[in-house]
């Protein structure tokens, strides 16, 4: 027992060399245990630390007692055990696993159990109502602390090992779309869907409904679930190594251009992807299953855009994604150059033509090609730039067209990239009249609009170069808000009027002869409509599948074919002050309402009892 | 037993919350956290170029779950602390109420007041439906993870307001609780093993919060969030009692 300065006694606990010794005792572990444990000296340090604390513990036992001395004693017994198994070569096994978790278990609820007694012992002040009381609690203070740590470790353990998930993203097979269901219903010949699956596997209950809701307007369409390991000739005969495959065929036919096969996955996982965009898959299987390959010509040798692009050019220049579009309608592509007869006739082999942005001129005798090819009743899609270098003015004039002079730009209804003047040529056009071209655009009015990039205008002409019986139809305007830039700086200067344009024109030729088929062309006057850039717009997609198919005769039922993947949100001008403004003014406003009249209130209140007060 | 701490309880709730909606500064709070939410939604989620609508929503959970842990912070460091400030400590001290009934009460008080504020925030990735694919799923797990984070946070911010003696040491010292438990998925990287699963599973904002900032809702990540919202309120309960000399 001793005086303290102030007078008062203090209970002879004499806090400082037991805690000096524990605190040494922890140190020598740790260095021997885990910063030093590959030296040669680490079992001397994990043992002279065990050391230090026996001793510690003896040292509380005489001075303290048991309450104090079992903390000390808990933490060397708990450090032996370590000591122990590396001594004995740290066995492997369940026992050696269990064993250090029970020693980590254990220290655990010594320490703060060590830290908790030792402070109440130095704060003990030695008088009647003192005694064990304030140690016991102490001790039960640390030692609750010390097993709440080791249930909570115990329990996110658990959990862990025994993990419950569910994936809650944005997830939805795609259901038969219009086009797969007018496919569908118009096959000839029988065809089958043999779904690859093992009985429930969870990617089968998404498949079977989409099945089986084609299946209801498809007459023709057999459906069967097939497990691959129950009928292991078939899956040979398909060139099928596994569930997860769906294998559409002509019945009855075998050979690879009567099969047509779609990977989805076996497990959920992997198959999540996949149905996201199956019906597209569906579709385009079905389509060349029923119809045969379609095939389309892309002009060339003009430096038109398309699928590899040139070296220097930018990967949202090419046509890759048109392609990829293509064969989900099952319409094939070819080359059609000079060398192709471009320059003689065209191919009788081909549905249409297509023009995609061409960059250099055509030669006169390709023009004249072209001209008679759709005075024939010949069918040609033109994506044109507003340049005028190209060539095909005496073509367009021949279709009753000319392109006006200027780049098209708008003041607000443009996209915004790069959030520079040079957005205002990203327009957005949404004026849809109700030509078959525009037809899926027109059904989906509000959701669709189509972008041009540094597009032009069109207008209709009446030289004497126009084809007889010309029949010109507008079936795209923009907004009132565009206009053309002439001198390429994207702001409208005076003589830029703002007034709405033409942006694609639809023609039709009458048949040259009796019985002969008349001839249709459209005109975009956009060469970037179909790249990598736009086509992800479907206003922009839509378009253009639409158009190929009023070209080849096959009337759109509706173009897209449903898609669950996830899409780009791109930015409109007009909508982005609306959301700056409405996110970072409006929202906060209500709350800081709300403080104004609290603190509004308070001073209130304060003058009120101030009032009272003096009263 | 335990309807009788349940009525202590709820006894302070009801005064706490009642505290915090009529004081000026909550309210603060939380209008600069909805503006600083908006801010990041138009220049840092949204952006200036075209991500797809899942990207948009997990880039909203990323930046919120800052503004969130702020917010809660600043919240919790008063709760306790606050009392010594303005001399009712003693009365805290002297009031018959068990130590767990008024931590549990005040923490109740805030995370109500928090879960509050996540909710306004839910129109943000509400306007992703105008011209995007998301699910409400996955908003909704972002959003359980904000309150939890946010929770967890919070008795992280009460254990350090009940140990320290001013509001701001229990902000800064909540602050640093945090951060270490934020930045524990470095230090597993340089750990050796079995120290850096553990330092891993530490990790608050990496191991625990991503799954549901991605929509991903699993039972080891909402254990660890109550649990350690558990360890810190018990701890901050038996610091009330040790200051009272139980």
């Amino acid at each position: 027992m001793h005086r303290t300065t102030n007078g008062s006694e203090k209970h002879g606990y004499a806090t400082k060399l037991p805690i000096a010794l524990a605190a040494l005792g922890g140190l020598f572990a740790l260095l021997g245990g885990r910063v030093l444990a590959a030296s040669a000296a680490a079992p001397a340090l994990a043992a002279a630390g065990v050391a230090a604390l026996l001793v510690s513990t003896g040292l509380r036992a005489r001075r303290g007692g048991t309450i104090l001395a079992l903390p000390h004693g808990l933490a060397a017994a708990a450090l032996t055990v370590p000591l122990g198994l590396r001594l004995a070569g740290g066995p492997e096994g369940a026992a050696t696993t269990l064993l250090h978790a029970a020693w980590v278990a254990l220290l655990a609820v010594a320490v703060p159990t060590l830290l908790a007694t030792e402070r109440a012992a130095a704060a003990m002040v030695v008088g009647a109502a003192s005694g064990r009381g304030p140690l016991r609690r102490a001790a039960l203070r640390g030692a609750t602390s010390g097993l709440w740590l080791v249930a909570v470790v115990a329990l996110n353990y658990v959990a862990s090992q025994r993990d419950i998930k569910r994936d809650l993203t944005y997830f939805k097979t795609t259901a038969p779309s219009a086009a797969t269901l007018a496919t569908g219903a118009e096959l000839l010949e029988p065809i089958q869907a043999l779904l690859f699956f093992a009985a429930g596997d969870e990617a089968l209950t998404e498949v079977r409904p989409y099945f089986d809701g084609l299946a209801a307007s498809a007459g023709k369409l057999e459906v069967r679930v097939v497990d691959h390991a129950l009928e292991p000739e078939l899956a040979q005969r398909l060139k099928i190594r596994g569930n997860g495959w769906i294998v559409l065929r002509r019945s009855g036919k075998e050979g690879d251009q009567a099969t047509e096969r779609i990977e989805v996955g076996e497990r959920f996982e992997q198959a999540r992807r996949a149905l996201r965009s199956l019906d597209g898959k569906v579709l385009a299987a079905l389509s060349r299953l029923a119809k045969g390959d379609r095939r389309v010509a892309l002009t060339s040798g003009h430096r038109e855009r398309n699928k590899t692009g040139a070296r220097d050019e930018p990967e949202g220049q090419r046509l890759r994604k048109m392609h990829d579009l293509l064969d989900r309608f099952a319409i094939a592509t070819r080359a059609l150059g000079l060398a192709d007869g471009l320059g003689d006739a065209v191919p009788d082999d081909v549905g249409a033509v297509v023009v995609a942005g061409p960059r250099s001129a055509f030669l006169a005798e390709e023009v004249s090609s072209l001209r008679r090819y759709v005075a024939t009743g010949g069918r040609l899609l033109l994506l044109l730039d507003p340049r005028r270098d190209d060539g095909l003015e005496p073509l367009l004039a021949a279709l009753g067209l000319e392109r006006r002079e200027g780049v098209l730009c708008a003041e607000k209804s443009h996209l915004r990239r790069t959030f520079g003047p040079a957005d205002r040529a990203l327009v957005v056009a949404s004026g849809y009249s109700t030509h078959p071209i525009v037809t899926t655009a027109n059904r989906n009015a509000g959701r669709v609009a189509t972008v041009l990039q540094a597009g032009g205008a069109l207008r209709e002409s009446t030289g004497a170069e126009r084809l007889t019986g010309a029949q010109v139809t507008f079936p795209l305007r923009t907004e009132v808000d565009t206009f053309l830039d002439r001198d390429g700086d994207f702001e409208r200067d005076e003589g830029e009027k703002a007034e709405r344009l033409e942006v694609v024109a639809a023609v039709t030729i009458p048949a040259s002869r009796p019985g002969g088929r008349q001839g249709r062309a459209v005109v975009v006057a956009d060469g970037d409509l179909v790249t990598d850039a736009l086509i992800g717009n479907p206003g922009n997609a839509v378009l253009f599948v639409d158009a190929l198919r009023w070209l080849i005769g096959e009337e759109s039922v509706d173009a897209m074919p449903s898609d669950e993947a996830d899409v780009a949100i791109e930015h409109r001008r007009d909508e982005d002050a609306l959301w700056f403004y409405g996110t970072t003014v409006v929202a906060p406003l209500p709350l800081l309402a709300m403080a104004w009249w609290m603190a509004r209130r308070r001073r209130r209140r304060a003058r009120g009892g101030d009032g009272e007060r003096d009263a | 037993m335990i309807r009788g701490h349940l009525e202590k309880t709820l006894l302070v709730f009801r005064r706490e919350l009642g505290a915090l909606l009529q004081t000026p500064s909550g309210w603060l709070i939380g209008a600069l956290v909805l503006f600083v939410d908006g801010l990041l939604f138009n220049g840092f989620a949204v952006g200036n170029v075209a991500k797809t609508s899942t990207k948009v929503l997990e880039d909203f959970y990323y930046f919120a779950a800052g503004t969130t842990m702020i917010a809660s912070i600043l919240f919790a460091m008063r709760s306790i602390a606050d009392e010594r400030i303005r001399g009712t400590m003693p009365l805290l001290l002297s009031s018959p109420l068990p130590e767990i009934d008024l931590v549990l009460g005040k923490y109740l008080a805030a995370l109500t007041f928090l879960a509050g504020l996540v909710a306004t925030t839910l129109y943000l990735p509400g306007l992703i439906f105008l011209h995007g694919k998301v699910s409400l799923g996955h908003i909704a797990a972002g959003s359980l993870g904000l309150v939890l984070l946010g929770g967890t946070t919070l008795a992280l911010g009460t254990l350090a307001s009940a140990v320290s003696r001013s509001p701001l040491v229990a902000g800064v010292l909540g602050a640093a609780m945090v951060v270490t438990l934020l930045l524990a998925w470095m230090l597993a990287k340089v750990s050796a093993p079995p120290l850096d699963a553990a330092l891993r599973h530490l990790a608050l904002f990496e191991s625990h919060f991503r799954p549901l900032q991605r929509g991903v809702l699993r039972l080891s990540d909402v254990v660890f969030f109550l649990s350690v919202s558990a360890l810190a309120l018990g701890t901050a309960a038996r610091a009330l009692a040790a200051q009272r000399g139980r």
